[in-house]
């Protein structure tokens, strides 16, 4: 009799977690973790913007460089993957902003040449090294610079995780590149329609 | 004497194969990226052999730079590092993949197109190598 009980008031929490509003997501759940989207930097047309030209649409944020052969192509490679399995409606409200942390080789032009390759909905921003601080520093992430080489090409670390904003600019997941691609289009979707 | 002369040709063609049969080159590609901005190789080694090799370094006319390289991720934060050498243990494999090892490919002598193709030499510890065709593939392929 215990057991049965028991039994039904976890079937109650299942039925009330699926169905009572409470969304489940397949990335990281940041909801309250993080704050709001904010940010003062150049555009790829070499415009200063804030988060305010952006939300609206569900916003998804990676740190990154130019000159960055492997993980950032990978990243947004992925994320190109994912629009795709986004139905078109859905997509349209969804954008890619590619911070550069390397604004010293990162112009505009370089930006719009370098994120034109993934998509429309991919975006170049950079700054200062003060409003890239601010941003790194308000999401948790670094980045730093490697001893030049002597064809002074130089290695920069940088944050590997995207982070997702919805509609209002309210971080909500943090999606890393072992999440699966169908996952993260299923939980955007979500998103954007949430 | 013509016959001892071509068999000696023949020996001495033979002999740079000999260390470097054993080892197969498979899905060799280069992610591309536009402009001067370095790209990664990638690739499968196979040793067929009873002897593990020990990968130290690559070179093409292709580019004017070629380093073996890594990419790291601590704690969220993604970063490369350089890689001295990869071990083909005998009758095992070498992986060359996104997200980990790669080449670096740097000073690209031409401009290159998705589709194109650049042969690069792998170069062993034991003074062997093996040329592999590498093909262009677009900058997001997965």
């Amino acid at each position: 009799m215990r057991k049965s009980g028991l039994i039904l008031a976890c079937l109650t929490a299942v039925l009330a977690a699926a169905c009572g509003g409470e969304l489940s997501w397949q990335t990281k759940d940041i909801s309250g973790m993080m704050p709001a989207l904010e940010f003062t930097l150049t555009s790829e047309d070499g415009k200063t913007v804030t988060e305010d030209h952006y939300t609206g649409n569900v916003n998804l944020v990676f740190f990154g460089f130019t000159h960055c052969p492997d993980i950032c192509p990978i990243t947004l490679g992925r994320l190109r993957g994912v629009m795709d399995r986004l139905p078109g409606d859905v997509a349209h409200r969804v954008q890619v902003l590619f911070v550069s942390v390397d604004p010293d080789r990162d112009g505009p032009e370089e930006l719009r040449t370098y994120t034109d390759q993934f998509g429309t909905n991919f975006i170049g921003l950079t700054g200062s090294q003060e409003q890239l601080q601010a941003l790194t520093k308000r999401y948790r992430t670094t980045y730093g610079y490697g001893e030049p080489d002597d064809q002074g090409n130089y290695e920069v670390s940088h944050g590997s995780a995207v982070y997702a904003f919805d509609s209002s600019g309210a971080a909500r997941l943090l999606i890393r590149n072992s999440d699966d691609v169908d996952a993260v289009a299923s939980d955007l979707e979500q998103l954007v329609q949430g | 004497m013509k016959h001892l002369t071509l068999i000696l040709l023949l020996m001495a063609a033979a002999l740079p194969a000999r260390a470097e049969r054993f080892i197969d080159v498979h899905d060799a590609w280069i992610r591309h990226i536009p402009g001067d901005r370095p790209m990664a190789g990638y690739f499968v080694l196979e040793n067929r052999g009873d002897a593990d090799r020990r990968l130290v370094g690559a070179s093409s006319a292709g580019f004017g730079a070629i380093h073996l390289h890594e990419t790291v991720d601590n704690n969220g934060t993604s970063s490369m590092r350089p890689l001295e050498s990869a071990m083909v243990p005998a009758g095992g494999r070498a992986l060359f993949e996104p997200g980990a090892r790669h080449l670096m490919l740097m000073q690209r002598r031409d401009a290159l197109e998705v589709g194109d193709e650049v042969v690069i030499s792998l170069e062993f510890a034991d003074g062997g190598s093996q040329s592999a065709v590498f093909t262009i593939k677009p900058v997001w392929q997965e």
